[in-house]
């Protein structure tokens, strides 16, 4: 079982690889040139591609209700306030989304998305790379939200990742998505597992943006057992998201 | 394939020579610490004796200003010599803008910026304000000898080397694959995925580093 925890559906998708339009037959297609079962997708509502709309979480559920494949991540406009928050429920208890997708700007907003995560026992998917000056507020939600599941994609790659993984030895509700890392540089992935365990560690292919099956293909040419490899491709995934059945 | 040492705190650059040894594919690139002291510039220019043909800035790893005047006894050997630079790209100690103030005092030597994955370089946020630190993309405009080597965004996020170049000609941009910890077949495969045309995908994966490196 392969599950990827970070792939997007934008509309425009990525007409470098797929083509003028992107369809979910796209992402789907690239999920099986990579062998993975299930993706947790986030809409694509920011950085559209000039002359194309973002999508959004409504979009997404259409999505998500044709392709059982394709997993539901609620992304939601932070701009929105409490009502944020309300979709951000409304996709999970009436669509099904398994996943947020959650901001680190120092928002009270923010603060409302992790408390409702941590109550629906979400899993929230956060973004890092680039500055330094977002961990210290990631730390600030894993210790605010101890029920809430974070998992820090990228793990901080390029120049990060020693930050990351001090964040997650420090708490216990972090988790590493190797999501680009994966496919760029396979052997950071490797130490990561050594030093934080396997079971903190999920796959992540950022499809359509990157290619999945040079992900897939990093993780497996990194020499781990059977059970390691089986927990990083997708057993942590089932855990962390409750989808072991 | 230009090849530095691993990186530490003292990068080995006398032992990277030697395994190089008369392997034509393999062009050597010493990496310097200037917060070393002054010695730096001599064993640099030495290394160059053994046939190092570039030099490799760690400004985030060794934590200095790329832009300061630490650097400047380097980037003069480099001048003179002809050797061009490759420099770590990072939010902290070597952004865009800094990377840039370098570029526009020493407009005689190529600087490769490695932008490794997705930072504040490429144009990704279309729909945002540039950052104060810059975006590489744009400095590289203003400035002829910055390049961008897109040295695991090649593998990770192809579709970047096509929005990059949405900003700026496919000669300023250079392949890389981090090998041995990155995987040269993917990154060439993402490369060759993109499908730039024959013209664009042989410049940006050798042409234009043949001319930086004078080959």
């Amino acid at each position: 079982m392969i599950i990827c925890c970070e792939s997007y559906l934008p509309d425009s998708g990525n007409p470098y690889l797929c083509g003028d339009s992107f369809e979910p037959s796209d992402l789907i297609q690239l999920m099986d040139e990579a062998g993975v079962d299930y993706a947790l997708t986030i809409p694509a509502p920011e950085a559209p591609l000039p002359g194309w709309e973002p999508t959004d979480n409504a979009f997404l559920k259409k999505v998500t209700d044709q392709h059982p494949r394709i997993l539901g991540c609620c992304h939601v406009d932070l701009g929105l306030e409490d009502q944020a928050v309300e979709e951000f429920r409304k996709t999970v208890t009436d669509w099904g989304f398994k996943g947020l997708k959650l901001s680190t700007s120092p928002s009270e907003t923010v603060d409302k998305l992790a408390i409702a995560a941590a109550e629906l026992r979400i899993p929230a998917t956060i973004h890092t790379n680039g500055s330094e000056a977002i961990y210290p507020r990631i730390s600030e939600l894993a210790r605010n939200n101890p029920d809430l599941v974070i998992v820090m994609e990228h793990m901080g790659y390029r120049y990060h990742v020693d930050l990351a993984l001090e964040l997650t030895r420090k708490h216990p509700n972090i988790y590493l998505g190797s999501t680009v890392v994966a496919s760029a540089e396979p052997i950071v992935v490797l130490d990561a597992i050594r030093k934080v365990g396997a079971e903190r560690v999920l796959f992540g292919s950022n499809a359509p943006w990157a290619i999945p099956r040079y992900g897939v293909a990093g993780i497996r040419r990194l020499g781990l057992g059977k059970e390691e490899e089986a927990l990083i491709l997708g057993e942590n995934f089932q855990r962390i998201y409750g989808l072991e059945n | 394939m230009v090849v530095m040492p691993p990186i530490s705190e003292k990068p080995d650059n006398e032992s990277l020579a030697d395994r190089i040894g008369d392997r034509e594919r393999l062009i050597g690139c010493a990496s310097v610490n200037p917060t070393l002291g002054e010695d730096v510039v001599k064993a640099f220019e030495e290394s160059i004796q053994r046939g190092i043909k570039g030099l490799h800035l760690l400004p985030r790893t060794h934590r200095y200003a790329i832009d300061s005047d630490l650097v400047s006894p380097l980037l003069d050997v480099a001048q003179a010599r002809r050797i061009p630079v490759t420099t770590e790209s990072c939010s902290e100690y070597c952004h865009p803008v800094q990377i840039a103030n370098l570029a526009g005092r020493f407009p005689e030597v190529s600087i490769i910026a490695d932008v490794g994955f997705r930072p504040v370089a490429p144009p990704v946020s279309l729909s945002q304000p540039e950052p104060e630190a810059g975006r590489i993309a744009d400095q590289a405009l203003n400035h002829s000898n910055l390049y961008l080597g897109l040295t695991a965004l090649a593998t990770a996020e192809t579709y970047l080397i096509k929005r990059l170049l949405d900003t700026i000609p496919v000669d300023r941009l250079v392949f890389g694959s981090n090998a041995p910890s990155g995987i040269p077949l993917y990154s060439v495969g993402g490369v060759r995925q993109a499908n730039l045309g024959d013209e664009a995908e042989a410049l940006f994966l050798g042409e234009t580093l043949k001319k930086i490196y004078h080959l």
